[in-house]
């Protein structure tokens, strides 16, 4: 009887049930698709982010002090260098994976041939780096000056290229004549050579006047081999609260339970000290506006998400609830009848909620599929990439459609429980 | 079994004459008893159908109480009361009422189904009960018909048989007789009369003068109150 009650219904009140099967997939679409992008938000903003550069800089410590004293940002004294083969350790700090690239930095100088001293930086250009913990990575400036304009030739590749491979600035090209296929003669304190300009750049600033070399090569020309002046760090960050804010300033001042919260969340200054424990004598510091907003933009779009997330489950929740008691309604006469026959409140309420639930599936299996698809939209409309699907979100969407479906009931089983078949029956 | 109504009386609110406490059934105390079909008639809006939905268990009084033997019903859990009215009150209900997702045959059966399963062993004993009682009514070549398909008068006779089907004590019957004609007047009426001289407890509450021809005792009903003829 009960099958045949809930068929009964499917069958006769199919058009509602379409409508509110259509109902529960709508929010279940939309709620798989914000989820989803939620999910995978992370990775897609850490790449757009990626173009706004590094967000941490490492000096060596004496540095940093001289830096403090003179109020000069970005610049290393010259005596004092970190180490090259410490580099690999920053990708094994407690927030490894916040790491999302790095680059090494050697400042010199080299004389031209027209006797004119240039300055000449050397770093990784998308370096491959295999770290004793096995794992492997591309690391260097490619992604951290992602702004450069490559006005002639192209960035250096490591793997294809040369070692004598380098990249000027537009000024420095225009003041010499010099474009990208050309050779140039450096000659710093250690070695001179020919090298091969790979392109031409232009990035808006001092970089302009500047040679851009492989890092081996520049720490030849100078005679600074394994050392390093400065690193840029590229991290995912959560915006800073007052907990940052006083670790910041001292570390040794928070309690025990204070510094494991600090440590365990992946603040910029959280980051930064866990980075200054894996590089000897340095100190790392956070590039405030980026590191802040990058946190900022992440929590933003997240919220903005689950709100769309939690508006568009109350919607569904409105509507089930709607179509729900006007199908109840319908059939208060018979509900009404069959509670007059002996059928106790549970009993009247099974086969409605049984058909709810088997409209629920229909409607939540739909709409996850569509959800996937908006997703898919969402992504390559937004970030230009797909969208992962984590299985997470399956039993995650099951529950949401669960709850926003019976929460949708709830009205409905109000009144079914009030139904009086006196009056559901009187005078029919 | 005998229905008992125990001082019993039922008020609505509702705006007339400047109080807006009507009262429906005014303190009535009238006993019900087996073997007899009791005959209840009365103007529109006398207050019948309310005492026959407290008789029912379907409609709690105000005041006073309803006793089957001596029970009180609404002293009962809804699920006692419901189980209760299921095996032992049969309700013809006013008007047409039958559910649209099952035949006249399994509308019939189904105070049984809604406790029992087709699988068990009583239902063929059922099943047999109900074209008993769809061929003693007149309706049996149309058990496979949905209600859909069938006219007012069949759809009362369907819920006639309904009402019979658990061999209750007690069958109350609300304007029985309200879409037939006489011939079919005559077979519900004849087939309550023989529920009440097997020792069952009739109630029919009726506008129908013709139903008076069957009972063994006459009440009327006039602004609540109720009185013996």
């Amino acid at each position: 009887m009960f099958l045949r009650m809930v068929r009964g219904t499917l069958f006769r009140q199919w058009k509602k049930m379409l409508m509110i099967a259509f109902t529960i997939a709508l929010g279940a679409s939309l709620c798989t698709a914000m989820l989803s992008v939620v999910l995978d938000v992370k990775d897609k903003v850490n790449q757009e982010l990626k173009a706004y550069g590094a967000n941490i800089t490492v000096v060596p410590k004496q540095a940093s002090i001289l830096n403090d004293l003179y109020e000069v940002e970005g610049q290393s004294a010259g005596t004092v260098y970190l180490k090259e083969d410490e580099l690999g350790n920053i990708k094994t700090i407690f927030w490894a994976f916040n790491i999302v690239d790095f680059a090494p930095f050697v400042n010199t100088e080299a004389i031209l041939d027209d006797g004119s001293s240039v300055a000449v930086t050397g770093s990784w250009f998308h370096h491959h780096l295999s770290l004793p913990t096995g794992e492997e990575l591309d690391a260097g400036m490619n992604s951290l000056r992602s702004w450069w304009d490559i006005t002639a030739g192209e960035w250096i590749d490591e793997a294809s290229m040369e070692e004598t491979a380098v990249m000027i600035g537009d000024a420095l090209a225009e003041r010499t004549g010099l474009s990208a296929g050309d050779t140039i003669h450096l000659k710093g304190t250690e070695k001179e050579g020919n090298y091969w300009i790979a392109g031409v750049f232009n990035a808006g600033g001092d970089e302009d006047q500047q040679i851009f070399m492989q890092l081996n090569e520049a720490q030849a020309l100078s005679g600074l081999d394994g050392c390093v002046n400065s690193i840029e760090v590229s991290a995912l960050t959560t915006p800073d609260n007052e907990l940052a804010v006083k670790a910041a300033r001292d570390p040794s001042s928070l309690t025990i339970a204070q510094y494991e919260t600090w440590y365990c969340t992946a603040y910029v200054s959280s980051i930064c000290y866990q980075i200054q424990e894996v590089i000897t004598d340095s100190v790392a510091s956070a590039v405030r506006q980026v590191a802040d907003s990058e946190g900022a933009i992440l929590d933003k779009t997240q919220l903005l998400m689950i709100l769309i997330t939690i508006l568009a489950l109350v919607g569904s929740a409105l509507g089930i609830c709607n179509l729900v008691t006007a199908s109840v309604m319908e059939r208060s006469r018979e509900l009404g009848l069959v509670k007059a026959l002996g059928a106790y409140n549970r009993s009247v309420m099974s086969p409605v909620l049984t058909e709810i639930l088997i409209t629920a599936v229909v409607g939540g299996v739909a709409g996850f599929f569509a959800g996937i698809g908006f997703a898919q939209i969402i992504g390559h409309s937004v970030f230009n990439s797909s969208i992962a699907i984590r299985p997470m979100l399956i039993p995650i969407v099951t529950i949401l459609v669960l709850l926003v479906t019976f929460a949708g009931c709830i009205p409905a089983f109000r009144t079914i429980l009030k139904l009086e078949p006196t009056v559901v029956l009187h005078g029919g | 079994m005998k229905l008992t109504a125990l001082q019993a009386t039922r008020n609505y609110i509702r705006k007339r004459e400047g109080s807006n406490l009507f009262c429906a059934v005014e303190e009535t105390s009238v006993t019900l008893e087996p073997g007899t079909l009791t005959v209840l008639s009365g103007p529109s809006g006398s207050g019948k159908s309310t005492l026959l939905n407290m008789f029912a268990g379907l409609l709690p009084p105000s005041s006073g109480q309803i006793l089957l033997d001596d029970t009180d019903l609404y002293h009962l859990e809804d699920r006692e009361l419901s189980r209760l009215r299921n095996l032992h009150i049969g309700i013809i209900p006013q008007g047409q009422t039958a559910l649209a997702a099952f035949n006249v045959q399994d509308n019939i059966l189904m105070p049984w189904l809604l406790y029992g399963s087709r699988k068990n062993e009583a239902f063929s004993e059922k099943r047999k009960r109900a074209e008993e009682l769809m061929e003693a009514a007149g309706i049996l070549e149309l058990r496979r018909e949905m209600p859909s398909g069938l006219s007012g008068g069949e759809i009362r006779r369907m819920a006639v048989c309904r009402a019979m089907l658990q061999k209750p004590e007690i069958i109350l019957a609300d304007e029985p007789t309200g879409d037939l004609d006489e011939e079919n007047t005559a077979v519900v009426m004849d087939l309550l009369k023989e529920h009440a001289a097997s020792g069952g407890t009739v109630f029919v509450v009726t506008h129908d003068i013709q139903v008076r021809t069957y009972a063994d005792r006459m009440l009327s009903m006039r602004k609540g109150v109720v009185t013996e003829e």
